[in-house]
């Protein structure tokens, strides 16, 4: 099959790098596990006779475990930065409660008799931990750490989310991408990497029944020198660092035009986009992937740095209408245009920063903006006919609804129903040409690629160029689909490299150039 | 040896041994005897420390318990746990090398003694040296518990229950080998059981118990000749007789027969080291009525009686015993 041959393919072409991710996935779960090995046992130990230490130091064991990762990965940042580091101490903190509470059982579960004729036979209590309680509750023990082992190799995949590396690089890149092949490149190895790792463990556990009992602390220590000596070789040299979301590394648009066009060498991680703007915030990286407009720019203080060499593509937004609309009422055009060019990057964040940061609702946010720009009338009859808005479902999308919401109503006899939340692009514009609405904001690069999936030929030609992008989105939406696209809004919702403002203004940084040019001295 | 004076302990309220004292001589063994819950084996257990006392002292040697640092006293007195407490992660050697590898033998001597010992017990080494306890039947891992508590050749052994867990087959055959062990003979061994036999057969004398006080310490002989109470009588029940008549040894009751019979007879044979209770279950088989005894003496002559001279015989062995 197609797909089979693809996957081959793209797997062996991205061996070097798997193989690296693939020690990093290792790396990070061993040293994780050794730690937790290290804490776990003892704590488990010294709960064995303390009946309340034990159901306070499971129950905190437990609740860590049900604290989603991406959320600790975020809570770590402020004081422990991205990359290894806070990998290492959530994995830990994951690993802790199969390891303690493994501990705990394994040894309070082993026969009171055997306990009884250690004591008897005059052992004191050291000498009954170590040769009858902790090798009898063994097997329990390693039973706890293959289950450690396993959750901790499939949570490692949200390592990629800040920095540190691992198959989740593959996996969210490829979710990002909508690329099967790379999720699988990914996804296949993390699932061998647990196998391969519950069956060395389970013989750990058999051989720890039947003698040969020193194999334990040996392999530990082996494991311990193979996971430090990882750890050490992983420790960043100093300079500046990037991080970029999984989407934007494996881009033509992103992060290779990035290395083709801007010859872009910094040390650079992959991300979570949940965590990058905070990440750049607290000074953990120094530049980052994002869009133009997010409201997180301004709560967070960043610059856009000027794309001036134009990797990115343009992402200009104007609304998308039916032809019938447009047809049946004339009127409509002339209002709906009233936006037009309004709206600039800033004007977006902005807006979107009092939604998302203020938490004002996207209809306020909409009344304000049109009142401060003189545009603001009040509704009229809306006996003429009644106008469907779509919007997809984020908060940029919401504020434009309402806004031509507002416009429609003070400007035309129109009623107005918006319909929000469409999820994707492709949900959206099925919605437009099979007739649920009458409208919706589109972004000319999105139409370009996803929509009319221009071909290569053309898109290598034109598609860095803003005008000959939207011009083509333009003529291809009315021959194919009878759709008008208006004129751009104004903003340009695209990918940007941004950094911290304070940081770029010391340094002098406007544009991309510029950065290169700094850090390359 | 063992001297208990005046021993209380009380368990959440609950009086489990109630201001006991006996004392075990040297080489003596002593049976700790009672129904379920009399307090025996918490007594024993006070003895190495795994329950310590609320009131009174006990003594090892004549010196105090508490003067021991409680492991190292637990390293003198070897201690046979009703269901043998072996160590599931340790082979039969490693089990019985326990208390000299604490005690700090080296290997050799540690080896050695293993091997010795397992000879003794009929535990072949070079079958079960390195035989983990679940490979073994009941009565072989209750002979490696018993070869552990050996090891270091305590002077004290104490026992709970140690037959407790057998079958009656296997109990009865262990227990002989028991009594033939050389090892056992020089010891001072404090043996809890609950079975009347046991106690009857094993021990040079019997504290029976009840209630976490004691009743009677006293011989066996003693004891169900002369019962200090009622309780004891009780105690004994409807085996007093049997047991009683198993005291009797021919040799002893020979002395005391008035009638003999002409030799020659067609009789049954006995030896005069069998007991009166011997007799009585052959003979009283319907199916012989002949009801002559011949009683083989050790010089290797014989003697014939009848079973009604005999059973007066042993009438008066008791009147006599009971009115020492």
């Amino acid at each position: 099959m197609n797909d089979e041959g693809g996957f081959v393919d793209f797997f062996w072409s991205q061996r070097d790098k798997l193989l690296e991710q693939v020690g990093e996935h290792a790396g990070i779960t061993l040293l994780s596990l050794l730690f937790a090995i290290l804490i776990g046992i003892p704590a488990g130990i010294l709960i064995v006779d303390r009946k309340r230490a034990a159901s306070f130091v499971l129950g905190v064991a437990g609740i860590l475990q049900t604290i989603p990762g991406i959320a600790l990965l975020g809570f770590f940042i402020p004081f422990l930065g991205i990359g290894l580091l806070p990998a290492i101490v959530a994995l830990f903190l994951y690993a802790l409660l199969p390891i303690i509470r493994n501990t705990y059982v394994g040894i309070t579960g082993i026969n009171p008799v055997e306990k009884e004729a250690a004591v008897a036979m005059g052992m004191n209590k050291q000498q009954v931990l170590f040769r009858v309680q902790l090798p009898l509750a063994m097997p329990v023990i390693i039973a706890g750490v293959r289950t450690a082992a396993v959750i901790n190799i499939g949570v490692a995949t949200l390592a990629a989310y800040i920095g540190a590396g691992g198959l989740g690089e593959f996996i969210f890149g490829g979710i990002a991408m909508n690329n099967t092949n790379m999720i699988l490149c990914g996804a296949l190895p993390a699932a061998l990497l647990a196998i391969v790792a519950d069956q060395l463990l389970s013989l750990l556990q058999k051989t720890s029944k039947k003698g040969k009992r020193k194999l334990i602390p040996g392999s530990l220590i082996i494991a311990f020198c193979v996971g430090l000596g990882y750890g050490f070789s992983e420790t960043n040299d100093n300079g500046m660092v990037a991080g970029f979301t999984p989407e934007f590394i494996g881009r033509k648009d992103g992060y290779l035009g990035l290395k083709d066009v801007y010859k872009f060498k910094m040390n650079s991680v992959v991300i979570s986009d949940a965590v990058m703007y905070r990440a750049a915030y607290e000074g953990k990286l120094d530049v980052i992937s994002g869009y133009s407009t997010d409201g997180r720019l301004k709560a967070f203080d960043l610059k856009v740095l000027e794309d001036d060499r134009h990797i990115f593509p343009p992402y200009q937004a104007a609304l998308v209408v039916r032809n019938n609309i447009t047809r049946k009422y004339p009127e409509l055009i002339t209002t709906l245009n009233l936006l037009s060019g309004r709206i600039n990057d800033s004007v977006m964040t902005e807006l979107n920063y009092h939604v998302d940061y203020l938490h004002e609702s996207p209809e306020k946010v909409a009344g304000d903006f049109l009142k401060s720009s003189g545009l603001l009338m009040p509704p009229r009859t809306g006996t003429k006919g009644k106008i469907r808005i779509g919007s997809k479902i984020f908060t940029e999308q919401y504020i434009l609804t309402e806004i031509y919401k507002l416009l429609i109503k003070g400007y035309t006899e129109l009623d107005v129903e918006t319909i929000t939340g469409l999820g994707g692009t492709s949900i959206c514009f099925d919605a437009l040409i099979n007739d649920r609405i009458d409208m919706y904001p589109e972004y000319s690069g999105t139409a370009f690629l996803v929509i009319l999936k221009a071909p290569e030929n053309i898109s290598n030609k034109i598609f860095t160029d803003r005008e000959a992008v939207f011009n083509y989105v333009k003529d291809e939406f009315n021959k194919q689909y009878q759709l008008t696209y208006l004129s751009p809004i104004g903003f340009n919702n695209a990918y940007a490299l941004m950094m911290k403002r304070k940081h770029a203004e010391e340094m002098g940084i406007n544009s991309i150039s510029e950065l290169i040019d700094n850090t390359s001295k | 040896m063992i001297n208990i004076r005046n021993v209380s302990k009380t368990f959440n309220g609950v009086i489990a041994v109630d201001d006991i004292s006996f004392t075990a001589e040297e080489g003596e063994n002593f049976i700790l005897l009672g129904a379920s819950g009399c307090g025996k084996t918490t007594s024993l257990r006070m003895i190495n420390r795994l329950i310590e006392p609320d009131l009174g002292q006990i003594f090892f040697n004549g010196k105090n318990i508490l003067e021991f640092k409680a492991e190292l006293l637990r390293r003198k007195i070897g201690y046979v746990m009703q269901n043998h407490g072996l160590f599931s992660h340790y082979t039969v050697s490693e089990n019985i090398a326990v208390v000299p590898k604490l005690l700090g033998w080296d290997k050799i001597k540690i080896k050695k003694r293993t091997a010795v010992l397992m000879e003794k017990l009929k535990l072949p080494p070079e079958k079960y040296l390195s035989a983990y306890p679940s490979e073994l039947s009941g009565g072989q891992q209750q002979r490696v518990g018993l070869a552990r508590a050996l090891a270091a050749d305590p002077d004290v052994l104490l026992m709970d229950e140690p037959f407790g867990a057998l079958d009656p087959v296997t109990r009865v055959h262990i227990r002989k080998e028991f009594m033939e062990l050389d090892e056992l003979s020089r010891k001072t061994i404090i043996m809890v059981t609950h079975d009347v036999n046991e106690a009857l057969q094993l021990g040079d004398r019997i504290c029976l118990m009840e209630n976490g006080k004691v009743v009677q310490t006293a011989t066996a002989e003693e004891i169900l000749l002369k019962p200090a109470s009622g309780y004891v009588n009780y105690f004994f029940g409807e085996y007093r007789q049997t047991l009683i008549m198993q005291q009797a040894l021919l040799k002893d009751l020979l002395p005391l027969i008035t009638e003999h019979i002409i030799p020659g007879k067609p009789a049954l044979h006995f030896h005069e080291t069998a007991s009166f209770s011997d007799v009585i279950q052959t003979l009283s088989d319907p199916g012989y009525n002949n009801k002559i005894a011949e009683i083989k003496i050790k010089d290797g002559t014989s003697v014939w009686v009848t079973f009604d001279a005999l059973t007066e015989a042993f009438q008066n062995w008791k009147n006599r015993k009971e009115n020492e």
